[in-house]
């Protein structure tokens, strides 16, 4: 069976990838690779594998790009930038739905595909209160913990007797004014989810709650639709490379 | 400098086709089972014997004189041309150009040289299967051309850096090598497989002063730390001297070697960089699209552990 090759920008987006993999909503080959120096290292680790004429599925954060195409272009800038790979002059990037861009790119050992699919929820509307401004995988997870029974399949392993879902949302509403009228809002998923677990006392590491949360759920059944628009765009990106 | 730039094959062996362009100082090739790395090096190899059709190795060897050796036989014309192919043809460029067209095995060869370069200038240095480990006859033939240059010194330096057990010096009585140490002298063909063929391969390498050298499944026999250390000597001995090297490989760990090496090397300036790593994988017809891969993308693919051995299997 032919792997595909899958970049993420960090560990938390592996551990959540890795779960859905697990549990059967992305494909078994799907093989997912995290580059050391993390965002930064993404690009070239991309440029390695299609320069070495293999083909790369890559999923970025929307940050604070105003719209999907546009985060999936500049990911791909970076890409050719100080790299041998070079478009065609006759084509064009191309969007797969609404959150996934591919091209095709030639180098020195043939002509391979890049798919470029963007994670975050610039534009849900339960996700307003949060008043976010850059947009991340992170946002994924947390909107899948405002769920209450995939908060439950997560917590109660942990602690029979622990901070009930309702409680923690609300203290996470309320850290959002507190912080703001100190004058340090906070603006992404990954800041909530941080005090979201030291609310509870968890004491995990970032990467480690989004496995363990991910796949809790999963296994529960109580996953959400939170990383649905995602796990449709990796499999779209995989069936589309899968044509060649 | 001697150097092949390219190699084209055309129904040789199981290759329907297959072109080299770009070819580097040191060539690593890379790929499954039956992939058509041997196939590329004995192509080479049979395109530089008819440059140089009076050309021996460093044993004495005529080229196929060696692959007879290797195969206990002459080869035959079955042997060389892909089944269902009338001929197989092999052209070589770069200093030395050839373009070999077998039609029978040995009877009908066509032959260019390159006008800037006598072909008696190039020559076949070596070729060197890894089970040549046990073959004692390359001390017998190469020691004393080694010690009237006093490369015995550095040969045992060698074997004291490849194996952390201090070696003062090698002589040979009658006929048998001595690996000589603080407190005894071992003869090389009682000491393990891993020290005979390091230092029958670090011998072969010093031998050869210039052309090309051949070698098959470096890693045979040894460990990985010992592994690097022979990958960094080939490596700093290519860059002394005008020898061109082809080397197959199955072990990863050799790949990573030679390109930490190359790295080295280079000083961080890839184009400096004496490395290509040639990955092939043919098609259901035969035909090889080689991937030409450099030492910092095998680094880098490395990293984020993408084993460059199966890159096959990607889409």
């Amino acid at each position: 069976m032919k792997r595909l090759v899958t970049i993420c920008e960090g560990p938390t987006d592996r551990a959540i990838l890795e779960a859905l993999r697990g549990a059967g909503r992305l494909p078994a080959d799907l093989e997912i690779k995290e580059p050391k120096d993390g965002i930064s290292g993404a690009a070239p680790a991309t440029a390695t594998h299609l320069e070495a004429g293999v083909s790369a599925v890559v999923l970025c954060d929307l940050d604070e790009h105003p719209t999907f195409e546009a985060a999936a272009s500049s990911f791909i800038e970076k890409v050719l930038d100080g790299s041998s790979l070079r478009t065609s002059p006759t084509q064009t990037s191309t969007p797969l739905g609404a959150r996934t861009l591919r091209v095709e790119l030639r180098g020195t050992n043939g002509t391979v595909s890049l798919v470029v699919a963007i994670a975050g929820l610039p534009h849900d509307d339960s996700m307003r209160e949060y008043r976010l401004q850059r947009f991340t995988m992170d946002d994924h997870l947390l909107r899948a913990v405002r769920k209450e029974d995939a908060y439950d399949a997560w917590y109660k392993p942990e602690k029979s007797s622990g901070v009930s879902h309702a409680l923690v949302m609300k203290k996470l509403v309320e850290l959002r004014d507190l912080y703001e009228e100190n004058g340090i809002p906070i603006t992404t998923a990954k800041s909530y989810l941080a005090h979201l677990r030291a609310t509870v006392r968890a004491y995990v590491a970032a990467p480690t709650f989004a496995q363990q949360f991910t796949s809790r759920a999963l296994r529960s059944g109580c996953l959400d639709d939170s990383f649905d628009a995602l796990i449709d765009a990796l499999n779209l990106a995989v069936a589309e490379l899968a044509k060649g | 400098m001697a150097k092949v730039d390219s190699l084209a094959l055309e129904n040789f062996r199981g290759i329907a086709r297959c072109e080299l362009h770009g070819l580097a100082p040191i060539n690593l090739f890379i790929g499954r089972n039956n992939s058509g790395k041997s196939s590329v090096v004995e192509a080479l190899a049979r395109g530089l014997a008819y440059v140089v059709p009076q050309g021996q190795d460093v044993r004495g060897r005529t080229i196929s004189g060696v692959w007879e050796q290797e195969r206990g036989e002459p080869a035959s014309h079955g042997d060389l041309v892909r089944a269902g192919a009338a001929s197989a043809a092999v052209s070589l460029a770069g200093l030395v150009a050839a373009n070999l067209r077998i039609l029978r095995h040995g009877d009908s060869v066509r032959l260019e040289p390159h006008p800037r370069q006598s072909p008696d200038t190039f020559g076949f240095g070596e070729y060197l299967p890894g089970l040549d480990a046990r073959d004692a006859q390359v001390e017998k033939m190469l020691w004393p051309r080694l010690l009237a240059t006093r490369e015995d010194r550095a040969l045992a330096d060698h074997l004291t850096t490849l194996f952390g057990t201090t070696v003062e010096s090698l002589q040979l009585f009658d006929g048998d090598l001595m690996v000589v140490g603080k407190e005894q002298g071992l003869r090389l063909r009682v000491h393990g497989s891993g020290v005979r063929a390091a230092l029958r391969m670090l011998m072969t390498v010093a031998a050869v002063r210039d052309g090309v050298m051949v070698i098959e499944e470096l890693e045979a026999f040894q460990h990985p730390r010992s592994l690097e250390q022979l990958t960094a000597i080939v490596t700093r001995a290519q860059a002394e001297r005008p020898v061109q090297f082809f080397v197959t490989t199955h072990s990863l760990e050799c790949v990573r070697a030679f390109a930490r090496a190359a790295v080295e090397v280079a000083s961080g300036d890839e184009s400096k960089s004496p490395l290509a790593v040639w990955y092939l994988s043919p098609d259901a017809a035969g035909v090889i699209e080689p991937r030409r891969l450099t030492a910092s993308m095998v680094l880098g693919l490395d990293e984020l552990g993408t084993d460059v051995r199966c890159l096959d299997e990607m889409r």
